[in-house]
């Protein structure tokens, strides 16, 4: 059941009565490990007196009053709020998968929270939620911006927000490494932590949860309007240019809140209310009622149950609720068919190149000058100079490995975003959503905790393990529903943000593991051998070489499985192969530069905004775009803040991102 | 070029660093620095550094030299440094131009091992690689550093630096303050990262005679990362702050309007001590600095 469905068919139920008594329900449970919690700290039989006027003399008396309670109310406040927050946008946006995890919120309110850190401490001082709010503002739009505006499809819009998260976290990642000596203060929201030493903060909080609410109530009519569509809502007088921007704040504000207070506490804002609903709370008003009291008492029962379980008190309830969410929004999956119509791969412009066969050596061209620069032009103490015979040693040791990866990664990339654009029919999709990249990352991580110290050559090993293994999963996702596009990116969704919370908890708990950690999530060609990078160069070429026999797979399946059978395809064969070849040519770029790149998305919609139309042109002219922009951002990084470096993909992002914007509205 | 019998230099990389040598242009940095001899150091580890330094050895170059010197405060020292880029992937290619002898890297540097390796001989600085004795191996790598180099080294610089350390064994034993909890508050106000025995601060403390308050679960550099409020409940006669500058500054203001941090039963008898600038990861010198001052603050209060 969607937010998206039409009132008629949902308010034939009156009274949730099943949500009403899991609420109660985990609300007795929650009381319950609350009283044995408490009762380590004060005794039963002298809570009367603790919770008196003439307390909080004795140490045990100040943890019940100042730790012990206001932790409750925090998990309360938090847990409504990120569930209330979640319902707004799901019901502005029509989007069962809407929340602050998935549209990039959080990440963009740590990375607020962080910027101000470094570079304006002082405003921290003014409440913290001010930097959070405005990261969190800058995120949002910056998903709509890619995602082309407010009505974009439900998955179109996860999918720009995956990559505004795993850009942001890459982003993070390297203000941590640049400042190593700040790490403990800036990983503090990297995951959501509970813990109270006063009422200080509940009492900052409260407030905002408090006016969210109201402003909820005073849009409720025109959310409840929305469930109409835009058409019939517009005709009763709904001001959707209002009314969708004001709501989208509300729900910003509150997870930006949240975010500054506790950090980043994932999965609440997305299965308490798709629970919620599941459990009988169909109509808006009782979602709106319901929602915020399953996700106090929600959350409230899971902080309780890690003080039981962790007495120490050392595991953020953050990571919890992900461990808990993730499984949860698995098994959701089948029940959260995406609203709204399908996406057609090709918008309505018709400009097609003249002469590809010409563009497309003019881009070789362009290439080969790039890779002679990057490898001839640097940097010393001295300034700039061309290296020369003397030189060629350092050339050959130091930059041709990470120009002939650069060159590798961003082929590949450019390959497998147009295979993944053209398969799916959803000009948003990139390689990431495969969820290839995330399962390396975990790979990665699983191998530097259980390890500790690793090298190189195990890393990758653990990365190639950790992808294979989340591209079977993938495929046997896939196998069950046809390789239906939707499964395959929800899968890859759930796979990214179970990833990045579980990646949170190691760069947050400190210790050797964080800086191999987030060396290898910042995404650089850095650590690049020439095997390596021989490796990358022989898959770059040898996917370059079969891509044209995929040519005429990828001119029919956008057409919609309907007339692909028709003509002849056998549309499960052909994705089957696609997928595969796509997370081969994925994993393998990830290896190198990352799991954040957003070259996969944007090389294609470049090239095919340029004027190439027929798959060939668009795959070679993909790959050649990718090139460029790896090689460029490659040499970029390198000589920009010398001899400081920045990774690669990152500053590909950076520059990417913009351009993208540039030539979407250009395109118009 | 510099090259001794420890680092066992194989005939092949001799050779190899010889045609180097006369086919690459002499770096600058190099040629500007006095003593040739130990002229070929790089540090990219900064407790590598630190203790190069108070040995009286120059690095040419320093990973990240800007956080060393803040991190660092008190090693500000006559030579000429170049800074490498960050301490996560220094400047390979710079590196090389400079044409060093030797190498230190962190344990945490591990994946570019391999690449640096090609540059140079490469040592592992031992102290943070979660052995921990932190304290036992800072010493030990300064020996290892004075013999590996012996006459770059100031002369009386390690003997000194040993003897303070030997003078402190112990001298806390019948302090009535213990035990100690050292902290690092962070900015919050809300965490603080409390250090257990197998830390260079808990080291550091055993080491002058005294107890740590600290005995649970700690990750792998020794530190466990707790709330405010735990701080309540752990059996301390005092408890030691770790000044990190701004940070610890924030947080203490926060904190003092904290009913919390007031119900600290250290915090009421007046028994937090905050310590000079200080880095957490730091080497020998730290070790005793630290050590020292903890043996003036602590010691006076028995």
């Amino acid at each position: 059941m969607t937010p998206g469905m039409p009132i008629a068919k949902t308010s034939g139920t009156t009274t949730p009565w099943q949500v009403m008594l899991t609420v109660l329900f985990t609300a007795i449970v929650a009381m319950l490990l609350t009283g044995h919690n408490l009762n380590r700290i004060v005794p039963y039989a002298e809570w009367a007196m603790a919770l008196g006027p003439g307390s909080g003399d004795t140490a045990r008396e100040v943890l019940f009053r100042y730790a012990a309670l206001p932790r409750i109310a925090m998990a309360l406040l938090c847990g409504a709020g990120l569930a209330l927050s979640g319902t707004i946008f799901q019901q502005t946006l029509r989007n069962p998968l809407a929340e602050a995890t998935t549209l990039g919120v959080s990440a963009g309110a740590q990375t607020g929270l962080l910027v101000a850190l470094l570079w304006a401490p002082g405003l921290l001082a003014y409440g913290q939620a001010i930097p959070a709010l405005l990261g969190g503002t800058l995120a949002t739009i910056a998903v709509f911006a890619i995602a082309r505006g407010l009505s974009a499809a439900p998955l179109t819009l996860i999918m720009a927000g995956l990559i505004v998260n795993l850009t942001l976290a890459t982003l993070c990642a390297v203000f941590v490494l640049f400042y190593p000596e700040q790490a403990e203060d800036l990983s503090q929201w990297q995951t959501g932590r509970l813990e109270q030493n006063g009422w200080a903060q509940v009492g900052s909080l409260a407030p905002w949860l408090l006016a969210a609410f109201a402003a909820a109530f005073l849009l409720f009519r025109s959310l409840a309007l929305l469930d109409i569509g835009d058409d019939r809502g517009r005709a009763l007088g709904l001001n959707l240019s209002l009314v969708r921007p004001a709501a989208l704040l509300v729900s910003i504000a509150l997870a930006g809140s949240i975010v500054a207070s506790a950090g980043i506490i994932g999965f609440v804002g997305l299965c308490v209310p798709a629970a919620a609903r599941l459990l009988g709370a169909r109509r808006l008003i009782d979602r709106m009622i319901w929602t915020p009291l399953l996700g106090a008492t929600l959350l409230w029962l899971t902080d309780q149950l890690v003080q039981v379980i962790d007495t120490g008190g050392q595991f953020p309830t953050g990571i919890f609720t992900a461990l808990l969410g993730a499984p949860v929004l698995l098994l959701l999956l089948p029940r959260l068919r995406p609203a709204g119509p399908p996406v057609r791969a090709t918008p309505t412009h018709r400009r097609r190149l003249p002469a590809p066969r010409f563009w497309l050596l003019a881009a070789l061209a362009c290439l080969v000058l790039l890779v002679m620069v990057s490898l001839g032009l640097g940097r010393d103490d001295g300034g700039w100079f061309w290296a020369g015979i003397a030189d060629a040693d350092l050339v050959q040791r130091w930059r041709i490995p990470r120009v002939v990866a650069a060159l590798s990664a961003g082929i590949l990339l450019g390959l497998a975003g147009t295979f993944m654009q053209k398969m799916t029919g959803n000009p948003m999709a990139s390689p990431e959503v495969l969820g290839v990249s995330s399962g390396a990352m975990l790979g990665a991580i699983l191998m530097v905790s259980l390890v500790g110290s690793v090298t190189a050559a195990s890393l990758i090993l653990a990365g190639t393990l950790g992808a294979t293994a989340s591209f079977l999963l993938i495929l046997l996702l896939g196998w069950r529903s046809g390789f239906s596009p939707e499964r395959m990116i929800l899968g890859g969704v759930a796979l990214g943000t179970i990833a990045s919370a579980i990646a949170g908890l190691m760069i947050a708990r400190g210790g050797p593991e964080r800086g191999l950690l987030l060396t290898w999530m910042s995404g650089s060609t850095y650590r690049v051998t020439m095997a390596d990078a021989q490796t990358a160069a022989v898959i770059a070429a040898g996917s370059v070489a079969i891509a044209p026999f995929f040519a005429r797979w990828l001119e029919i399946l956008p057409l919609g499985e309907h007339h692909a059978r028709a003509l002849g395809i056998r549309v499960g064969l052909a994705r089957c192969a696609i997928i595969a070849l796509s997370a081969v040519m994925t994993a393998s770029a990830t290896l190198i530069v990352g799991p954040s790149s957003f070259i996969g998305l944007l090389a294609p919609h470049m090239v095919r905004m340029i004027g190439f139309q027929r798959p060939v042109a668009q795959l070679l002219g993909a790959a050649l775009a990718g090139g460029l922009i790896m090689v460029a951002a490659d040499w970029a990084g390198r000589m920009l803040l010398f001899p400081w470096q920045i990774p690669a993909g990152l500053l590909a992002t950076l520059v990417g991102a913009p351009c993208f914007l540039v030539l979407i509205r250009w395109n118009r | 070029m510099w090259h001794a019998p420890p680092l066992n230099l194989t005939r092949r990389q001799l050779l190899l660093g010889a045609a180097a040598a006369l086919t690459t242009p002499i770096p600058a940095a190099a040629a500007t620095l006095g003593k040739a001899a130990a002229g070929g150091i790089v540090a990219i580890d900064w407790a590598a550094a630190e203790t190069l330094l108070a040995l009286g050895i120059c690095p040419i170059g320093i990973a990240d030299l800007g956080g060393f010197l803040r991190s660092f405060p008190g090693t500000l020292s006559a030579c000429s440094i170049a800074d490498l880029g960050s301490t996560w992937e220094p400047n390979l290619e710079l590196i090389d131009r400079m044409g060093p002898a030797l190498i230190y890297i962190s344990p945490w540097n591990a994946l570019a091992q391999a690449a640096v390796e090609d540059i140079a001989p490469v040592r592992i600085s031992p102290i943070y690689a979660g052995k921990g004795r932190p304290l036992e191996t800072a010493r030990s790598f300064a020996e290892q550093i004075h013999s590996d180099f012996p006459q770059a080294s100031d002369p009386g610089a390690l003997a000194a630096l040993e003897n303070r350390h030997d003078r402190l064994r112990g001298v806390c034993a019948e302090t009535r303050e213990q035990p100690v909890l050292i902290v690092n508050l962070h900015g919050s106000g809300r965490f603080a990262n409390v250090y257990g025995g197998s830390s260079m601060a808990g080291n550091v403390l055993e080491h002058i005679g005294m107890q740590n308050a600290w005995t649970e679960r700690t990750n792998g550099f020794g530190f466990a990362r707790i709330g405010i409020e735990r701080l309540v409940e752990i059996k301390a006669a005092s408890i030691v702050v770790i000044d990190q500058g701004e940070q610890t500054a924030r947080a203490l203001r926060i904190l003092d309007a904290s009913a919390i941090w007031k119900a600290v039963p250290v915090v009421r008898s007046g028994k937090t001590h905050l310590s000079p600038p200080l880095s957490i990861f730091g080497g020998l010198a730290t070790a005793v600095n630290f050590a020292e001052w903890l043996v003036g603050a602590l010691g006076r209060d028995g």
